[in-house]
């Protein structure tokens, strides 16, 4: 295997490939970069391009545009506080307000760092054990996937700050708002109160993107910020990560990884929720969990780490079975057709030298990734610099483009203001709005395997119960469910003890 | 004011249109022979959302009742910095217009005048330079517009000029 | 010495990123420049020389071709592989729109509203016929202009996990007939394959079990992970696990045997006479000037008749096939009645 590893590099070391997984890469961070423009938006744009090609250039530029695009949204998240892909939600929330802190340089750092490790460790266990894993991620059927989504809302709790009770009505609203359109199975529309544009119901982008960025912009405006001084001069001095600091979270990123690769296995689950379970992880089980939010290293290694992890992950069931592991990794199977390769179990033997020169892609590209986005910290912050008033309204302008391109349909653009009023009402009224995306991400999930399930036991519960990896999912959520409600029960004695006093 | 009472409020309201989500679902029918129609999961959401603005309405009503007997000792600790309603409605005019017309009138023009105005009314008074802002209007929408239109293909609403 | 890494990368950075620009353009020289075609006349005559007509300078910018499905699946991979060797005949860029969702009809709808001016064109297939027999819409592929069907796809079978016990369509009715709605099928609800399904059930008379798993990709990995019994799709998507025998396919809807798959017998040969084609159209927004449509349609047919495209169609088992506009719209209508009389001859409900 390793020979054909060699192979791998050796094919893509020419100058047209290399040069290919450069400008991907670099094309992949600007798509990252900009919210609402995503990795797939990327890839789909260029795939025609990729036909003239030969399948390993081809794959080449893909393989960057696929780690760029993941990986640049990062930038965003720590210095606005918008991801830039649904892939970097939680980096918001300790990038932010370490960049707040004066540390920006350190949270780029740490991101850029974690970012490249994960990507390498998934690719390392896509290239040893990827024909095993696939087998493994085709027996979650309907029953797993319910009880993954069900668990998955449950860390809701983790995330909801101070009020619980209105961190899980949020969570309502996400999968309230997951609802409208068509719906699963039966295609009965519900709530498009008449309007075809409704059918479809909402897209997760204008919804992230009004959520984050345009509720941000209406903030600005009602505070109009009066301090000029208001300007976040970033400080990058000091980027550097001293070496103890770094082996401190080595746990840490193992694990964020670990849950990366797992969730991108499996196909329908893939870096936006990944990021997102990798932090309520790392929170539960650290020693200060009470410091997360605050702009702490660990929660950016999670974050970055396992939204990184998740590309390879996506990729084992694409390479091995054919079967994409999220909405790039379509678009790759797609390309890959087009090219005359059929992804299954016979790609290693019919095409190994195009798998292995996508692995070798692959790393290349993570390292790329590093390159340019080390070089570019500079300018990125002295961008992101410019006055509020006027970065602002450039970044709807982009965000309006990114919405539209969806699906080329001006009523993204109207979800996306709703949603930035939506956000900016929650806001004022101290309801989170992360629960709202978990519950619009996970609603249909659960909803659609709880249904699918049913029909395959034809109206059965029991198998939910009873298959072994979904009563397995069902029961670490009661557990730790149970452990939360204790955990706050204390709290609150302490809390009304104390008070007492 | 909307600090005390924000949550009173909040949870009123979503009570009833819990109510009321729930009672739309019955217009639902069930395509499907499964007891789980679609009409499931948005009944399940409506009765969530009632049990628990319900338990919130509890808990701010006896967080209202502690705060008075302890009669509000803490000061009002610089209450809500005023909010700019101006600022902040003409913002989201600005952001309604331009969505309508988006369509009709083209990307380039709407953003054009979207960024021009939305420059203007989150600058602060000394900072008011309309001529700077409007090149800047320009340059950028024009500069995403061909970009994206060309390059990237993602077919921006050309409007009135094409 | 710092300063000028920076400045060097920065320097290559605007370089790469104007050569990818370029590159992504897909070599048209395309001018965003207002196209003369804001009212076009309708002029019912093919080639009018004397007249300038709308169709002289078609295209002269990128189309979009709109997919009413998602990346992957067949009615992608069909579109795109159409649009590779359009883009060669007319010169100008085919860029693939995913519009996908509620059973094909957002895509459609989107065609639908759009400018007739010949830059959008929705590439789908008989399921869109479904789509208003069911409801789901409240138009049919008569209110678009067709522009023809390009590509047939018979290669729509029965597969299932080489651990089945099932090794030919007669052992799956004798099991099901003494096993009512135990033996699993895969389909999307409402869609082509349902309608298969349902034939099926009537002219065997047996009655299984339906579930809906999603689409072409969910359909494989819940067939390799055992977890449903038989799994009806486009035979073209799975021929590497044919070749590895992790699959085996049962029968196919077609009335002979595929050429690309001689093993395989078809439905009618083991007693079931059910036949069911897969037609892939183009069709523009209505009131699209004919002439435009003409030409883009006389593109097709070039391209239906290129050997290379006819290698490449070979691969995904389907057969290139051109239909003009008018044979097009009339197969469709035939078609559509048929199915119109199988639904209500069914009860769609099961």
């Amino acid at each position: 295997m390793l020979e054909m590893l060699l192979a791998g590099f050796v094919s893509i070391f020419t100058f047209k490939s290399m040069s290919l997984i450069t400008l991907g890469t670099l094309l992949g961070i600007i798509f990252g970069l900009i919210p609402g423009l995503t990795a797939t938006m990327a890839v789909a744009i260029c795939l025609p391009i990729t036909y003239g090609m030969h399948p390993i250039e081809g794959m080449a530029l893909l393989m960057g545009l696929y780690i760029g695009g993941v990986s640049g949204g990062l930038i965003p998240a720590i210095l606005l506080k918008i991801p830039g892909t649904p892939s970097c939600i939680s980096t918001t929330f300790d990038g932010y307000p370490m960049a707040q802190k004066g540390e920006a340089g350190k949270a780029l750092s740490w991101s850029i760092i974690v970012s490249f490790i994960g990507g390498i460790l998934s690719i390392i266990v896509l290239i040893l054990i990827a024909p095993p894993l696939a087998k493994l991620a085709v027996k979650f059927g309907p029953y797993e996937y319910f009880a993954i989504a069900i668990f998955s809302l449950t860390l809701i709790a983790s995330l909801a700050g101070d009020s619980l009770v209105k961190g899980i009505l949020s969570g309502f609203f996400g999968v309230g708002f997951s609802l409208v359109g068509f719906a699963p199975i039966d295609a009965y529309p519900r709530f498009t109160f008449g309007f075809d544009e409704l059918d479809g119901g909402f897209n997760l982008l204008p919804v992230l993107i009004g959520l984050f960025a345009v509720s941000e912009i209406l903030l600005a405006a009602e505070s109009k910020y009066k301090s000029k001084k208001q300007n976040h001069s970033f400080s990058i001095s000091g980027y550097g990560i001293p070496l103890k600091e770094f082996f401190g979270q080595t746990w840490n990123m193992i694990r964020s990884s670990a849950i990366g690769i797992a969730i991108g296995i499996l196909p329908g689950i893939g870096g936006g929720t990944a990021n997102i379970i990798a932090y309520v992880a790392a929170k539960n089980q650290s020693k200060y969990p009470e410091k997360f939010g605050t702009g702490i290293p660990d929660g950016i290694v999670a974050s970055e780490s396992s939204n990184n992890s998740a590309t390879g992950g996506a990729l084992v069931p694409l390479i091995s079975l054919g079967i994409p592991g999220d909405t790039v990794t379509a678009m790759l199977l797609g390309g890959l057709m087009l090219h005359g390769l059929q992804p299954g179990p016979l790609l290693f033997q019919t095409a190994g030298d195009v798998v292995y020169g996508i692995f070798a892609s692959l790393i290349v590209a993570n390292v790329v990734m590093v390159i340019f986005l080390y070089a570019g910290m500079k300018w990125f912050v002295k961008c992101l610099s410019v006055p509020q008033h006027i970065l602002l309204p450039i970044i709807t302008a982009l965000c309006v483009v990114g919405a539209y391109g969806v699906n080329n349909r001006v009523f993204d653009v109207g979800a996306l203001l709703f949603f930035g009023i939506l956000g900016y009402i929650m806001m004022k009224f101290n309801f989170s709005v992360i629960p709202l995306v978990l519950g619009f991400i996970l609603g249909p999930i659960a909803e659609t395997n709880l249904r699918r399930g049913l029909m395959l036991s034809q109206g059965d519960f029991t198998p939910f119960l009873t298959e072994p990896i979904a009563a397995g999912f069902l029961l670490v959520t009661v557990f730790s469910v149970a452990m939360k409600v204790w955990k706050s029960r204390k709290q609150r004695k302490a809390a009304t003890d104390a008070i007492d006093m | 004011m909307v600090k005390k009472y924000g949550d009173i409020y909040a949870s009123l309201f979503l009570m009833i249109s819990a109510v009321v989500l729930y009672i739309s679902t019955f217009s639902i029918k069930m395509l499907t022979v499964s007891k789980i129609g679609s009409a499931f999961a948005p009944q399940l959401v409506a009765i969530g959302i009632f049990i628990f603005s319900g338990i919130l309405l509890r808990n701010s009503l006896k967080e209202l009742k502690n705060k008075d007997t302890k009669e509000n000792s803490n000061a009002q600790e610089g209450d809500n910095p005023q909010i700019n309603y101006a600022c902040l409605l003409g913002s989201v005019a600005l952001m309604i217009v331009y969505l309508l017309l988006l369509n009709s009138v083209g990307f380039l023009i709407m953003t054009t005048g979207y960024i021009v105005l939305q420059i203007s009314l989150l600058a602060d008074k000394s900072e008011r330079n309309i001529l700077k802002f409007f090149i800047i209007a320009v340059i950028s929408s024009v500069a995403i517009y061909y970009i994206f239109r060309s390059i990237f293909h993602v077919m921006l609403p050309s409007g009135i000029l094409g | 010495m710092r300063k000028f890494i920076r400045h060097i990368l920065t320097g290559s950075m605007v370089l790469a990123l104007s050569v990818v620009a370029f590159g992504c353009s897909g070599g048209g020289q395309e001018t965003t420049s207002p196209t003369p075609n804001e009212k076009p006349k309708q002029n019912t005559t093919a080639e009018a020389p004397a007249t300038p007509s709308p169709a002289d300078d078609y295209p002269n910018k990128p189309i979009e071709v709109v997919v009413p499905a998602g990346a992957g699946g067949d009615t992608d991979r069909n579109s795109r592989v159409l649009a590779k060797y359009m883009e060669k005949e007319l010169g100008q860029s085919l860029v693939i729109s995913n519009v996908g969702g509620a059973g094909g009809t957002l895509g459609s709808k989107k065609v639908l509203d759009a400018k007739p001016d010949g830059y959008t064109v929705l590439a789908f297939h008989n399921s869109m016929l479904l789509n208003s027999i069911l409801g789901l819409s409240d138009y049919s592929f008569a209110d678009f202009e067709m522009a023809g069907i390009g590509i047939l796809d018979q290669g729509n079978g029965f597969l299932v996990n080489k651990n089945s016990q099932f090794q030919n369509i007669k052992d799956l009715v004798e099991y099901a007939k003494q096993n009512p709605k135990k033996v699993s099928i895969a389909t999307e609800v409402g869609g082509f394959t349902h309608l298969q399904l349902l034939a099926l059930q009537e002219a065997a008379g047996i009655e299984l079990n339906i579930v809906d798993v999603g689409g072409a990709a969910d359909k494989i990995k819940a067939l390799l992970g055992e977890q449903i019994d038989i799994v009806p799709t486009q035979l073209g998507l799975v021929t590497s696990y044919l070749q590895s025998g992790d699959f085996r396919a049962i029968g196919v809807l077609s009335e002979e045997r595929l050429p690309e798959l001689p093993d395989v017998p078809t439905f009618k040969e083991q007693g079931i006479d059910i036949v069911f084609d897969k037609f892939y159209f183009w069709a523009f927004p209505p009131e699209t000037p004919k002439e435009i449509v003409n030409k883009f349609s006389q593109a097709m047919e070039k391209v239906v008749n290129n050997e290379d495209f006819k290698k490449e169609a070979k691969g995904f088992v389907i057969t290139p096939l051109y239909m003009n506009p008018e044979k097009a719209s009339e197969h469709l209508t035939t078609t559509a009645s048929g199915y119109q009389k199988l639904y209500e001859g069914l009860d769609m409900k099961k």
